[in-house]
C-alpha cells in the first residue's frame, strides 16, 4: 500500500508535465538550480572539513537544522502546500492510518524539494571525510532527518488547516512569525561587527542546536566525531522522541481529518448591496463593489494586505535596528517603504482573472467592456490601497519626524501605486496563471505553476520598477538634496505620471481583454 | 452549406472546434426558430457545452459562423450578448456575494439602471423561492440553490434568447416545475429557450423543437415529433446513439 501511493505521486509528478511543457521547463530548471546549489555547498563543505573539521561539523549541523526548520516554516506561512495529495482523499478507501501516514510521507520526496532535501542533507556528511564512522552515521542521520522534515512539514501544514477555517490565522501567525526576526536583528548585527567571531561562535551554537529537535539528527555525527558521547546519547533521545511525538501527531490528525470531511462555518449573511451598493450602479462600479467585496472577504486576497504590516515592521524596526550606528540611526531605508508598499498593492491585481476562476465567465457573457472591466479593479485597489499606502508613507515620517519630506514621499508611495496599477492591469489582460481555487485553503498551491508565474512577476515587477524610474529619480534627488523643491516635483511628477499611466493601463489593457475574452476564458478553465 | 439565416433565433453554419488532434464538434448547420423550446440532447462528451460556449462567447471556433437573431457573434459579439441570456454548466459563480448581490451585480455588469435591476432582482428571488436565501453568501448554497440563482442572472436582463446548458440538474421538483412555468411564460411572450439536458422524457414534454448531437455530429434535428417518429424520445435517441450494452452485466456485483 504504502508502494502504491509512492507510485500515485509519481503519476501526479509526471502527469502534471502533460498538461503544459511549460510545467516541465520549470521543473528541469529548478531542479538543476537545486543540484547546483546543493553540490556546490557539498564540495565546499568538503574542503573546509579537510582543514578545519570541528568548523565544517559544526556548518553542517547548523545548515541541516536551518533546512529542517524551513519543512516546518516555509510551507506553512509562505508556499503552502500540492493539495493532490490531502488525506481527505483517501477517506474513502480502507487503508489503516498508519499505513496512510507512512505512504503520504515518503510519497514527498517524489518532487523537486523532498528530493533536494534529501541530496542535501546527505551531502553535509562530506564535513566528515576524515572519518568515516562519523560518515557512515552522518548519512543515517540525513536519511532519517529528510524523512522528518517531511513529518513536522506535514504536521505544521495539518495543524495550520485546522485554525485556517477561520479567517486572518494566517496572517497573524506570519506577524507572530516576525517578531523573533525584529530581536534578532540586534543580534545579527552585534556578531557582524567582529567578523572573526564567527568562527568561534558557530560552533558554540551548534552545541546548543544539536539538542533541538530540527539539529538532532545532522548532530549526531558532528558528537560522535568529536568525541562527546554524553551529547550523543543526549541527541539520540532528542531525535528518536521528537520523531515519534511528531509522528504520533500526524497520525492523529489524519485520522481526524479522515472522518470529519473539511466544513466551513457557513458566513454571516449579507444585509441589502454591501460594497456592490456603494458604487455607482455602472458595469464599472458593480466591478469595482465586487472586487471590493473580494478583498475583504476573500482569504487569498488577504494573503496580500497582509505583507503590508510585515514590511512595515521590517524596514521601521528591524532594518534601522541593524544599523543604528549610522549617521541618521538606518532610517534612510525606511523612506523606501511608500512606493515599495504602493508596487506590492498595485501588482496583486495582475492575477485578478485568475482569482476569478471560471467565474470570470460572467463578465464575458454580460460583454463587460474592457475598459469597465479594468477600471473597477483599479477603483477596487485604490479603495484598499491608497489608505494602506499613506499608511505606509505617514508611519516612517512619524517615527522620524521629518515632515518635510512628505510630499515626495507621497508623491513616491502613491505614484508607485498608479504605475503598477495600470502595468497590472494591462498584464493580467494577458496573462493568467494557476493560483489556490476560490474557497481552496490559501495553505494549497496547485502543482506546477512556479515558472510561469515566476516569469510574469518578475517580467511585471520590471516594468514596474523601469515606469516608476522618473519618480523614484527625483524622490532620490530630494532625500539626497534635502531641497523642498525636488520633494514637491516629486509629488508632481508622481502623481501626474501615476495618474497617466493607470489610465493608459486601464484602456490598452482594455483592448487586449476585449479581444482575447474567450482566450482568457479558456485559461482559466484550465486553471481549475 | 446555406448561409446564415437571420430569421432563426440561433443560427449555426459548420461551427468546428479541435482540442489538439480531438475534433470536439465537426462542422453542421443548425437553426433555433424563433419562439421555439428546443432541446439540445446527447451523450456525456458529446459536444453539447462546446457548441454552446461557441456561440455565447465563451469560446472562438476554429472555424464556422453563428448568429443571434441576425447577429454574427464572432463580428460583433458585444451585440449578439446583449441578446443572449446565458446559464453555463460547469463554471463557478462569484459566490462570495450574496445572492441578491450576484443577482444585481450580473443586472449592473450589463448596464441596466439601478431601480430597474433592483425591481427584477426581487421578483426574480421570489419566483425562483430564494428570498429567504437573498442575504445569505452564494458559497453556501445547495447545488439546486446555486442553479437556481445562476438561472436568475441568466434572465434579469430580460433576453430574446435564453440559452440553458442543464438547467434542471440537482432543482428539486417543486422548483424546477416553476422554472418550466416561467420557461414556457417566457416562450409564449415570444421569447426562445435553447436548453441541454440528458433527461429525455423532461425534453419529449417540454420542447418543441429538438436536436441529437454524438460525437460531435449532428444525429437528428427538427420538432420533437419528426425526430422520435413514433417512438419515445429516449428510444429513438438510443437509436441514434448507439451505445447500449448486450445485456450482460457484472456477473460478480451482488451480494
Amino acid at each position: 500500500m504504502v508502494a502504491q501511493l509512492i507510485s500515485l505521486r509519481w503519476a501526479l509528478f509526471t502527469n502534471g508535465f502533460k498538461r503544459s511543457p511549460w510545467q516541465l521547463v520549470g521543473a528541469i530548471i529548478g531542479a538543476l538550480y537545486a543540484l547546483g546549489v546543493i553540490v556546490m555547498a557539498g564540495v565546499g563543505l568538503a574542503f573546509l572539513g579537510a582543514n578545519s573539521p570541528q568548523l565544517a561539523g559544526s556548518i553542517a549541523v547548523l545548515a541541516s537544522a536551518a533546512v529542517v526548520l524551513g519543512w516546518a516554516i516555509i510551507p506553512v506561512f509562505f508556499t503552502g502546500m500540492d493539495g493532490s495529495m490531502d488525506p481527505q482523499r483517501f477517506a474513502l478507501f480502507p487503508i489503516p492510518s498508519r499505513t496512510l501516514a507512512l505512504g503520504l510521507l515518503l510519497a514527498g520526496f517524489i518532487g523537486v524539494p523532498g528530493l533536494a532535501t534529501l541530496l542535501f542533507l546527505m551531502l553535509t556528511s562530506l564535513a566528515y571525510l576524515s572519518a568515516p564512522v562519523a560518515l557512515v552515521l552522518s548519512v543515517l542521520g540525513a536519511i532519517v532527518g529528510a524523512f522528518f522534515a517531511q513529518l513536522v512539514a506535514r504536521l505544521g501544514i495539518s495543524i495550520a488547516g485546522t485554525m485556517a477555517t477561520r479567517r486572518g490565522v494566517r496572517e497573524v501567525a506570519s506577524l507572530l512569525l516576525f517578531i523573533p526576526i525584529a530581536f534578532a536583528g540586534p543580534a545579527i548585527a552585534q556578531v557582524g561587527r567582529n567578523g572573526e567571531a564567527v568562527g568561534s561562535i558557530l560552533p558554540a551554537v551548534a552545541d546548543w542546536v544539536r539538542y533541538t529537535p530540527f539539529g538532532a539528527f545532522g548532530g549526531l555525527a558532528y558528537s560522535l566525531e568529536r568525541g562527546d558521547y554524553l551529547a550523543l546519547g543526549l541527541g539520540l533521545i532528542v531525535g528518536v522522541a521528537s520523531l515519534i511525538l511528531a509522528g504520533w501527531g500526524y497520525t492523529h490528525y489524519l485520522r481526524r481529518a479522515i472522518v470529519t470531511p473539511p466544513r466551513i462555518k457557513s458566513a454571516a449573511a449579507v444585509k441589502g448591496l454591501g460594497w456592490v451598493g456603494r458604487f455607482p450602479a455602472t458595469p464599472w462600479g458593480a466591478v469595482a463593489g465586487r472586487a471590493t467585496t473580494y478583498w475583504l472577504k476573500d482569504p487569498r486576497y488577504a494573503a496580500s494586505l497582509a505583507i503590508v504590516p510585515m514590511l512595515v515592521i521590517l524596514y521601521v524596526f528591524v532594518i534601522p535596528s541593524l544599523n543604528s550606528d549610522s549617521a541618521d540611526g538606518g532610517f534612510s531605508f525606511a523612506l523606501v517603504l511608500g512606493p515599495l508598499i504602493g508596487a506590492v498593492l498595485g501588482f496583486s491585481i495582475s492575477a485578478d482573472i485568475s482569482y476569478d476562476s471560471t467565474a470570470f465567465s460572467s463578465h464575458v457573457l454580460a460583454g463587460v467592456s474592457g475598459a469597465a472591466d479594468r477600471l473597477g479593479r483599479v477603483v477596487a485597489l485604490m479603495v484598499i490601497g491608497i489608505p494602506l499606502t499613506l499608511l505606509a508613507i505617514l508611519v516612517p515620517l512619524g517615527v522620524s519626524g521629518d515632515w518635510n519630506q512628505l510630499p515626495g514621499g507621497l508623491g513616491a508611495g502613491l505614484g508607485a501605486l498608479l504605475t503598477s496599477a495600470g502595468l497590472a492591469s494591462v498584464a493580467s489582460a494577458r496573462w493568467t496563471y494557476s493560483v489556490p481555487l476560490p474557497g481552496d485553503s490559501p495553505f494549497k498551491t496547485p502543482p506546477g505553476t512556479g515558472m510561469r508565474m515566476a516569469l510574469t512577476q518578475s517580467a511585471l515587477f520590471l516594468a514596474i520598477l523601469v515606469f516608476c524610474a522618473p519618480t523614484l529619480g527625483f524622490y532620490v534627488a530630494s532625500l539626497v538634496t534635502g531641497d523642498p523643491l525636488w520633494s514637491w516635483v516629486t509629488l508632481a511628477v508622481g502623481l501626474v505620471l501615476g495618474i497617466v499611466l493607470a489610465a493608459l493601463g486601464v484602456r490598452i489593457g482594455g483592448r487586449w481583454m476585449e479581444r482575447r475574452m474567450p482566450e482568457l476564458m479558456q485559461a482559466v478553465m484550465v486553471n481549475r | 452549406m446555406p448561409p446564415l439565416d437571420p430569421q432563426a433565433a440561433v443560427s449555426l453554419r459548420g461551427l468546428v472546434k479541435m482540442f489538439g488532434q480531438h475534433r470536439a464538434v465537426s462542422p453542421f448547420p443548425l437553426d433555433v426558430p424563433s419562439g421555439s423550446f428546443y432541446g439540445l440532447v446527447g451523450p456525456n462528451g458529446a459536444g453539447k457545452t462546446t457548441t454552446l460556449s461557441m456561440f455565447t462567447g465563451l469560446l472562438r471556433p476554429d472555424a464556422g459562423q453563428a448568429s443571434v437573431h441576425g447577429v454574427d457573434v464572432w463580428a460583433d459579439p458585444m451585440e449578439a450578448k446583449r441578446r443572449l441570456g446565458v446559464l453555463a454548466d460547469g463554471v463557478r459563480l462569484f459566490d462570495r456575494l450574496s445572492g441578491r448581490q450576484l443577482v444585481t451585480y450580473t443586472g449592473r455588469l450589463r448596464g441596466m439602471p439601478a431601480d430597474e435591476v433592483d425591481q427584477r432582482t426581487n421578483d426574480l428571488l421570489r419566483v425562483m423561492d430564494l428570498e429567504d436565501a437573498g442575504d445569505k453568501l452564494v458559497v453556501d448554497y445547495s447545488a439546486g440553490m446555486t442553479k437556481k440563482v445562476a438561472l436568475a442572472c441568466a434572465m434579469i436582463h430580460a433576453p430574446r434568447v435564453l440559452v440553458l446548458d442543464e438547467p434542471f440538474e440537482a432543482v428539486d421538483p417543486v422548483s424546477a416545475a416553476n422554472i418550466r412555468d416561467i420557461l414556457n411564460q417566457y416562450v409564449a411572450n415570444g421569447g426562445t429557450v435553447l436548453v441541454s439536458s440528458h433527461v429525455m422524457d423532461l425534453v419529449q414534454r417540454m420542447c418543441t423543437h429538438v436536436a441529437v448531437i454524438a460525437d460531435g455530429q449532428l444525429r437528428a434535428s427538427g420538432t420533437v415529433d419528426e425526430v422520435r417518429g413514433g417512438l419515445s424520445l429516449e428510444e429513438r435517441f438510443v437509436d441514434l446513439v448507439g451505445g447500449r450494452g448486450t445485456g450482460e452485466g457484472l456477473s460478480w456485483l451482488r451480494s
